[in-house]
């Protein structure tokens, strides 16, 4: 709820551009980069970074959640220090909303890959 | 599997995020009250409450931390890279690097792996295997990683995105990191508690429980 109370001062055109970029590299490149990480470790066998145990547990929860949006601290970081606020904003706020396909999407191939 | 995941998981957090929205809109809630009741009480219970109940072993705890701070590093990597080649501005950058490196681990990723991932507490399915498959208790030490690094590495970029000195913006880290007291809580709760086991008889210990619950169910 806070964070739709957060969202909801934000509608506005925004510069694609950039924020393509983002949203690709946050929602789909991230979980991605996230699990080759991990399985990596899991391959180098070693042990306090070995997450990939039976049925990827805990590896599962840390891919899911590596695409989940961007968090409304940074723009609070950008307002408090200065620098691109709106493009800080309209990050949080389409991320947000783009996470409905690609986290749904990254939950069905989690679904499928571990069973 | 589609339908389920979308009724089941993403809907109950999108209801409370439009739910969030409409209140802000209709009754002018206050954001910075429901932030700091957000960030100072109910994710530092969420968070005590979930660590002194957690199964995870001490390997596994800083196992996630450990690879949540090197997926965050690699990501910056990744955006540097980019945005050098692209030709990109301080500032742009900057604001893309935030916006890709940190994300919502604790009003989205919480509730996110806790239905998910219910594990014992609110699963259908009671099997073994899936009990110990707790989203929320994983995704405890995410919050907790990202946290310290928003507050350390990221406030970093920002300041060197707002002043253009690298130097200014780790003596705004550093200062962050004297005036935040929630990482000093967290971290504090969790070593002196470590394995407890909730409910206590304490009070105190019970006040947070509930706090923690609460925050676990929104």
């Amino acid at each position: 709820m806070t964070l739709g109370a957060q969202l909801a001062d934000n509608p506005r055109r925004p510069r694609w551009r950039p924020l393509s970029m983002v949203l690709f590299l946050r929602l789909i490149y991230g979980p991605a980069q996230m699990a080759a990480l991990l399985y990596g470790f899991h391959l180098l066998g070693w042990k306090p970074l070995d997450l990939w145990g039976a049925g990827a547990w805990p590896a599962a929860s840390l891919i899911l959640t590596a695409g989940v949006p961007t968090a409304v601290n940074t723009l609070l970081l950008v307002l408090e220090v200065g620098g691109e606020t709106e493009l800080a904003a309209d990050s949080v706020f389409w991320t947000t909303v783009v996470s409905c396909v690609t986290i749904t999407a990254w939950l069905v191939v989690i679904r499928l890959w571990t069973g | 599997m589609i339908r389920a995941i979308l009724l089941d998981i993403l809907a109950p957090i999108l209801i409370l995020v439009a739910l969030g929205a409409v209140m802000r809109r209709k009754f002018d809630l206050h954001i910075p009250t429901l932030s700091k009741l957000n960030i100072y009480l109910f994710v530092p219970a969420f968070i005590f409450d979930v660590v002194s109940r957690s199964r995870l072993s001490w390997a596994a705890m800083g196992g996630v931390m450990l690879v949540t701070a090197l997926n965050v590093m690699m990501l910056g990597a990744v955006v540097w890279g980019l945005g050098r080649a692209m030709g990109a501005g301080r500032k742009t950058l900057a604001a893309v690097a935030l916006a890709v490196m940190f994300y919502n681990s604790g009003n989205y990723g919480i509730p996110l792996a806790a239905l998910a991932f219910p594990g014992g507490a609110g699963g259908a399915d009671s099997s073994p295997v899936s009990a110990e498959r707790d989203g929320a208790a994983v995704q405890a030490f995410v919050v907790f990683a990202m946290n310290l690094l928003t507050f350390t590495v990221g406030l970093g970029i920002a300041a060197w995105a707002g002043t253009g000195s690298r130097g200014s913006g780790l003596i705004s880290a550093c200062r962050c990191c004297r005036r935040s007291p929630r990482r000093w809580r967290r971290g504090r709760g969790s070593a002196v508690f470590p394995g407890a086991h909730c409910p206590s008889r304490s009070p105190s210990r019970r006040s947070i429980w509930r706090l923690g619950s609460f925050r676990s169910r929104w």
